[in-house]
């Protein structure tokens, strides 16, 4: 990683530009929060150039561009939704030369709504966010996303009577992702946090795709997983 | 707007002694030191501080509604004295204090603006918070969510509280899920007098926030904070002046 050397000014900047990176995923929460997903989309993520290489990722593959994003993401919410999405543990890299910056953020999630049964139902959804963000004019916007889900829990049901495996296809939380851009089982909550993806972000000088929380920086964990054949009974 | 070196690390001085005034007063309340969270950390200049159902609004209302805290807390170690003799017989008031209440207020996700003035700011969180406190069934755990939503002033002793919302969408038994009506808990007679309990009334009683029912409309958080030069350029967290 190239060394620089900042004046005062830009150190103060740089503080500030962490900080808003900061506010920007905690306004994220407060959209969630009131069903804002389009204009989530339209305030908070990027609206230039790199509209087409944006991606939002979950833990069976990423949606590419923001068209692709909006067409699952963005639906109609309205009595009985609520969600909450606090990110905590912010964990964030400002690029050396300023211009992008990344970050892990911790998520106790929770999102409650009505089902195609009328009834609501109430979930626990926590959950590792990994976020790249770009400065566009002067503001920092969310790039490439990816919220890796460790468990989907209902509130007020003991754990242990729940299934321990993560059901890719027929979990409603898991199964609303359809089927993304660009499939690829990159966390399996299966194995708790071994295959360790998305990583924490490292200091860095200039972004490239090798560190991208996007499709393209995604690299298979090395060793045995789910994945490798190793089948459910891992442990 | 524009702000020189100087100014920049100031504001940032500005926010993160907003950010330690929010956590002494959740550290307040964890420790049930609510008789010192109005002299320590509110604005004696107009305070307002509202809940889901009404406001207390001026000096005197916001610190009787920590008074009563207080008056509750030494209520709840009282009756917990009788209940566990054994315990905590031979101990006086003053050392029982604080037995038995656990109120547990993170505050998350800060959203803060200070004004281009440095006069005054605004805050917002997220507060995934627990409420762990006993009630006339005995002790009850309930999960509180809601969102701290706070407009502070800068005095010669520093950040003050002005204006405090604290808008619950949960509060519920922990172990019950928030989407069914929430199964009650039988009374038990050695703590019947919390029922006898009441806080102050609030100075206008009206409703800022619903909490959650899958019936209820979809209700927002909430204003965000946005950039502002002063804060007659901007909206209050307070009480509006033409509410009813």
């Amino acid at each position: 990683m190239t060394e620089r050397v900042y004046t005062d000014d830009e150190l103060i900047r740089r503080v500030w530009d962490v900080e808003e990176i900061k506010k920007l995923v905690y306004k994220r929460g407060v959209y969630i929060a009131n069903g804002w997903q389009e204009r989530e989309l339209k305030e908070l993520w990027v609206s230039g150039a790199e509209k087409k290489t944006a991606a939002y990722g979950r833990n069976t593959g990423w949606y590419v561009g923001m068209d692709a994003i909006a067409g699952w993401y963005v639906k109609p919410h309205g009595a009985g939704y609520m969600a909450y999405e606090p990110a905590s543990t912010g964990l964030v890299e400002l690029a050396g030369d300023g211009r992008t910056a990344k970050g892990l953020f911790y998520c106790i999630g929770q999102r409650t709504e009505i089902g195609p049964d009328g009834t609501a139902k109430a979930l626990w959804i926590p959950h590792k966010a990994g976020y790249d963000f770009i400065k566009e004019d002067g503001q920092w916007k969310i790039w490439h996303l990816v919220e890796a889900i460790d468990l989907v829990n209902e509130a007020g049901q003991d754990y242990r009577a729940q299934n321990p495996y993560p059901d890719y296809e027929n979990d409603p939380v898991f199964s609303e992702f359809g089927t993304p851009t660009v499939p690829c089982l990159s966390h399996d909550a299966a194995f708790n946090w071994w295959d360790d993806y998305p990583p924490m972000p490292e200091p860095y000088d200039t972004f490239t795709d090798e560190i991208s929380y996007g499709p393209e920086g995604y690299k298979p964990p090395k060793g045995k997983h789910y994945g490798a054949g190793e089948g459910r009974n891992y442990l | 707007m524009e702000f020189t070196t100087e100014q920049l690390t100031t504001r940032w001085e500005d926010q993160r002694a907003i950010k330690n005034l929010m956590g002494k007063y959740a550290n307040l309340v964890l420790l049930n030191r609510e008789g010192e969270v109005f002299d320590l950390l509110w604005s004696e200049n107009e305070p307002q501080l509202g809940f889901n159902d009404g406001w207390y609004l001026g000096a005197d209302a916001v610190r009787g509604y920590y008074d009563a805290c207080v008056e509750r807390n030494a209520l709840v170690a009282s009756l917990l004295q009788k209940r566990f003799p054994e315990k905590l017989g031979d101990k006086t008031a003053e050392e029982i204090y604080g037995v038995g209440p656990f109120k547990v207020e993170p505050m998350a996700s800060p959203i803060i603006e200070v004004a281009a003035d440095g006069q005054t700011a605004k805050g917002l969180w997220c507060c995934q918070g627990a409420r762990n406190d006993v009630e006339t069934c005995g002790p009850r755990a309930r999960w509180t969510w809601g969102w701290f939503a706070v407009d502070f002033v800068k005095e010669a002793s520093g950040w003050r509280i002005w204006h405090m919302r604290y808008e619950k969408d949960v509060d519920r038994t922990c172990g019950q899920t928030w989407a069914a009506p929430e199964e009650a808990y039988p009374d038990l007679p050695e703590f019947a007098p919390l029922g006898d309990f009441q806080y102050p009334p609030y100075t206008a009683a009206e409703t800022l926030r619903v909490l959650y029912s899958p019936e209820r409309p979809l209700t927002v958080a909430p204003r965000i904070p946005e950039p502002y030069a002063s804060f007659g350029e901007t909206f209050t967290y307070g009480r509006e002046a033409n509410a009813s």
